[in-house]
């Protein structure tokens, strides 16, 4: 059905969501995805993809124009983490791959709500994922890979000031871990296109399908070598 | 070299941008347009032009900053601050980076420079009124000494304050030129006739300036327009 639903269908869901969001009403945010967007044959990842995520890009222009404010901001993104979660339970995720895959956000950055996003796509993909969160220490981030034994490292860096984090990080990591890839994603690669190649990191594009792609490639060459 | 310029704008910057706000802060539009909050908000935005300016310094290019400045431009332009209220705030930094005896200081003041010319709208009335803000404001306040010889507020800045208030309107008109709206025209309007009657100004004072600005737009139907719909919104005749 999934490819057989418009986009206006989904732009009908993703409308209706926005709205649930800025009036604060979490069960009918919850309702228009869960029950609507599931009955209507689209699946956790497009619901993920096309109206969640793009709620919140839209939550954020929004914000930059003044037509909110953070506290409605916060508001909405809170909601999306319920209707994230409940979309988690309802996924039928792929088995798994054997692969465990650390997300984290680079030390100094708050805005976790990407990389959350990632870690579900991943966990739904087949990979064993251990989530960390927002604003992980470096020291604390190594701490874990050496406990975990990861396949594959990723990392999440809005902030263009967090970038010198992210650097280091990569740094750390390389010696740390030789051949532990490391995936880098988020708002800051926008503002700065130059900065995963000058921090030697993969990156990959935004929806589901590229991050799992990205990380079984990453994987797979790594178990190779 | 860039490195130690960082480390110098790690240690320094924020003792700078709070001269510049200082600086800034003498006009009382800024303690009387936005309050404590505003204040607060000042000094974290002068935090983020720094922490921008050391992402460009290190990049050794300013595509980072012109980003940031673009952005920020609609973020304060939605909020009550002008264009060149953020320009000004860029161009006093740049100017106390010049000040300081660090090394390769000019790096950070091309960079600035940048940032600067990357808050010029790309086209339309709103980059016409902008590359020719500073001979327009002159004509409005030839315009409107025609008509009130001794007029507008008393403040600090004397006799220059209508010409930088006039450039200050004309700021604002583009800004809501680039955002399609005359809404935060008309709410700067609004929240300006309260201010400088506040400041002496005389009853009439605020419709003539309005006459003025809008007599010396004549060539920008839409700007005009905008100015026209804050006329309406002051109830003074257009």
């Amino acid at each position: 059905m999934d490819q057989h639903a418009g986009a206006d269908a989904l732009g009908h869901l993703f409308g209706r969501y926005l709205q649930a969001q800025l009036a604060g009403d979490r069960r009918e945010a919850v309702r228009i995805v869960l029950d609507e967007g599931i009955r209507e044959g689209h699946s956790v990842g497009t619901l993920q993809a096309g109206v969640v995520q793009a709620a919140q890009r839209e939550i954020g222009r929004l914000w930059q124009q003044n037509r909110i404010s953070i506290a409605q901001e916060h508001m909405a993104t809170a909601i999306s983490h319920v209707v994230m979660s409940r979309l988690f339970e309802e996924a039928r995720p792929e088995p798994r791959l054997g692969r465990k895959v650390v997300v984290a956000c680079v030390a100094g950055e708050y805005h976790e709500f990407p990389a959350r996003l990632v870690a579900d796509f991943l966990d739904l993909g087949g990979f064993e994922v251990r989530y960390l969160g927002a604003n992980v220490p470096l020291e604390d981030l190594v701490a874990m890979l050496h406990e975990e034994g990861a396949d594959l490292l990723a990392l999440s860096v809005t902030m263009s000031f967090n970038a010198p984090a992210l650097r280091e990080a990569a740094i750390r990591l390389r010696a740390e871990f030789p051949g532990l890839p490391l995936l880098v994603g988020g708002h800051a690669l926008d503002w700065e296109p130059d900065l995963a190649g000058s921090c030697a990191v993969e990156t990959c594009g935004a929806g589901a399908d590229s991050v799992i792609e990205a990380a079984r490639r990453l994987t797979d060459r790594r178990n190779a070598s | 070299m860039s490195e130690r310029l960082v480390q110098y704008l790690e240690r320094d910057g924020r003792a700078l941008s709070q001269r510049v706000l200082q600086e800034m802060y003498r006009d009382p539009f800024w303690s009387e347009r936005f309050g404590d909050r505003g204040r607060r908000h000042a000094d974290e935005g002068s935090d983020y032009h720094l922490k921008y300016l050391a992402r460009a310094l290190a990049n050794g290019e300013p595509h980072v900053l012109v980003r940031y400045a673009v952005w920020l431009r609609e973020v304060l332009a939605t909020r009550g601050m002008c264009t060149r209220h953020l320009d000004e705030n860029f161009r006093l930094l740049a100017l106390a980076i010049t000040e300081q005896p660090w090394p390769a200081r000019e790096q950070a003041v091309a960079l600035l420079m940048v940032a600067r010319e990357a808050l010029l709208y790309e086209g339309g009335e709103a980059r016409r009124l902008q590359e020719a803000t500073d001979p327009l404001a002159r004509e409005v306040v030839a315009a409107f000494r025609e008509r009130q010889p001794h007029g507008w507020k008393r403040d600090a800045r004397g006799r220059g304050a209508l010409e930088d208030d006039a450039a200050n309107y004309l700021s604002y008109v583009a800004d809501a030129l680039a955002l399609g709206s005359p809404d935060t025209l008309v709410e700067h309007t609004r929240w300006l006739a309260v201010h400088v009657r506040k400041h002496s100004a005389a009853p009439g004072d605020m419709a003539v300036f309005l006459a003025a600005v809008q007599r010396v737009l004549a060539k920008l139907p839409q700007a005009g327009a905008f100015v026209e719909a804050a006329q309406s919104a002051l109830g003074v005749a257009a």
